[in-house]
């Protein structure tokens, strides 16, 4: 019996040393995902995703604020007890490790309560859906950007982690294969709780319960666009390209000319 | 091919008699000695003699190396602690210990295993210090991430990352080996090919002298091949393009 996890950011500042001064990354910022959601966040380069991102998955503290894992009656959870699946903007791939071994490494937890032939088949089984079937035994190096990609997907979701944040993880796919993935992952909407950076509409959109559009840097939450469309979504229907429409009022972007 | 034509030119030009034969002998009767010194075993008991001596120094220092390597790369606080001592160490050269090593542990073969030991150590340990230390903060980030245990950081990020430069210091640390060994040899042994050449100068045998010198180049070659092929096999990943 998985849980599902929500995560809630509360005022949070957080900055980095620039020389003898601070570069303030979030400057107070809040938002939250409930248990179950789908969340997309969207906004410019070095506005500081990456870092909220690192903050959700309790790889840095904030300097001021806070981030708490929640249930879905809002209580507490204790960040020891919740299984965090992470895609990082780069594949971060261990070069010395097959595409097998490294998605391997993401069962984490997941891991004890198996034997080693169990595990194997959800190694094969996570390899399967991302078109890697064939790919096990080879090293990072010798495999595609875009492969690499959805190996650190694999391992992400072979855990089936409690909440599954994504920094960008289409980036470097071909179109046919974004889709494909795009599949994989609205089929966890609902089921697993998910945070996505990402820089395309379309697929925020398509896959989101909600988005938050962040400003520039510091990041503060713009805007929140709530995508109530059923699922499965269908690109070409009327109601999508609305909430398109939104999002990119929302961004800001104003016809050139 | 540049050896060979290098040889061919050496044994013509020594045909013609440019060389004094007593400084620079021909290749063919370089090769004649090692003929007989190979029938009468001379040759093969001082290259085992040599090389049993290489392989216990050197492993007592691999060992020791990528141990205390792997260790301080890994803990800062040991660094701090023994890092200065150990660089202190580092700048003496292996030979000057050669005395020391006679009055501490005498004549023996003992002696001659310290000063390859000491010779072999500070590479390998340098090297896998650095590799240790030095290994992406992005690794041990996912690490953290997907809740690698300390065993699991060490077994899946620290070791293997450090493979490629350990693998490198092992090889500086194999050919250090042989130089502390022979300069060794010529000091104080009875057997070795580095006793073997300073005999071979007091017996008027500059073949054996040139014999002696070729097959040690030709053993360090040969080793050092070795070691890569082995690089090749283990750590892969450590002599392509890092990703
Ligand atoms: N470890 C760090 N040390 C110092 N500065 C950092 C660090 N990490 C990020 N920054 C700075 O913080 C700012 C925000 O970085 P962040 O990676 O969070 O942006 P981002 O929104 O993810 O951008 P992108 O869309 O390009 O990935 C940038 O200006 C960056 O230079
Ligand atoms: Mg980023």
């Amino acid at each position: 019996m998985e849980q599902l996890v929500g995560v809630v950011v509360r005022d949070v500042i957080k900055g980095y040393a620039a020389g003898s001064q601070e570069l303030r990354v979030l400057d107070g910022i809040s938002l939250r995902c409930q248990p179950g959601e789908f969340i997309s966040l969207l906004g410019p380069s070095g506005a500081g995703k990456t870092t909220l991102l690192r903050l959700m998955a309790g790889l840095d503290r904030p300097d001021h604020g806070e981030v708490v894992y929640i249930d879905g009656s809002s209580k507490r959870v204790d960040a020891s007890e919740v299984r965090v699946g992470m895609v990082f903007q780069e594949p971060r791939l261990l070069p010395w490790a097959s595409v097998a071994k490294n998605v391997s490494y993401g069962l984490q937890g997941r891991a004890k309560a198996m034997n080693r032939h169990e595990q194997e088949r959800a190694v094969r089984d996570a390899l399967e859906l991302f078109g890697l079937g064939a790919f096990s035994t080879y090293l990072p190096h010798q495999i595609s950007g875009g492969m690499k990609q959805r190996a650190a997907l694999a391992r992400a979701l072979v855990g089936e982690p409690d909440l599954l944040l994504l920094d960008e993880p289409l980036g470097s796919l071909d179109i046919k294969n974004r889709l494909a993935i795009q599949e994989v992952l609205s089929q966890f909407a609902g089921t697993r709780t998910c945070i996505m950076v990402t820089h395309s509409i379309e697929e925020a959109v398509y896959l989101s319960d909600r988005i938050y559009v962040l400003s520039d840097r510091p990041a503060l939450v713009k805007s929140e666009i709530h995508v109530p469309l059923p699922r499965p979504r269908d690109r070409v229907a009327p109601g999508f390209s609305t909430y398109a429409r939104q999002v990119i009022r929302a961004l800001g972007v104003t016809p050139a000319g | 091919m540049v050896p060979l034509c290098i040889v061919v030119l050496w044994q013509g030009l020594s045909s013609l008699g440019v060389f004094d034969t007593s400084m620079i002998p021909s290749p063919l009767s370089v090769l004649a000695a090692g003929a007989s010194a190979m029938r009468s075993g001379e040759l093969t008991r001082h290259v085992g003699i040599s090389v049993l001596r290489v392989v216990r120094g050197f492993l007592a220092a691999a060992i020791a190396g990528v141990t205390l390597g792997l260790a301080l790369g890994w803990i800062p606080l040991l660094r701090t602690l023994i890092g200065p001592l150990l660089h202190f160490l580092r700048q003496i050269p292996p030979v000057a210990w050669i005395p020391v090593f006679i009055m501490w542990f005498g004549i023996g073969e003992s002696s001659k295993i310290s000063v390859v030991t000491y010779a072999a150590f500070f590479p390998i340990l340098l090297n896998t210090e650095t590799a240790a230390a030095q290994i992406s903060g992005n690794y041990l980030e996912l690490g953290r991430a997907f809740q690698f245990t300390s065993f699991q950081v060490l077994t899946r990020i620290i070791v293997p990352g450090s493979l490629g430069p350990v693998f490198t210091g092992l090889r500086l640390g194999l050919s250090n080996s042989w130089r502390a060994l022979v300069a060794a040899e010529m000091l104080a042994s009875a057997g070795g090919l580095g006793y073997m050449i300073v005999l071979s100068r007091e017996l008027v045998q500059p073949d054996v002298m040139f014999l002696g010198i070729i097959v040690l180049g030709l053993l360090g070659y040969a080793v050092d091949a070795g070691a890569l092929r082995l690089q090749k096999r283990l750590a892969p990943w450590s002599l392509s393009l890092r990703t």
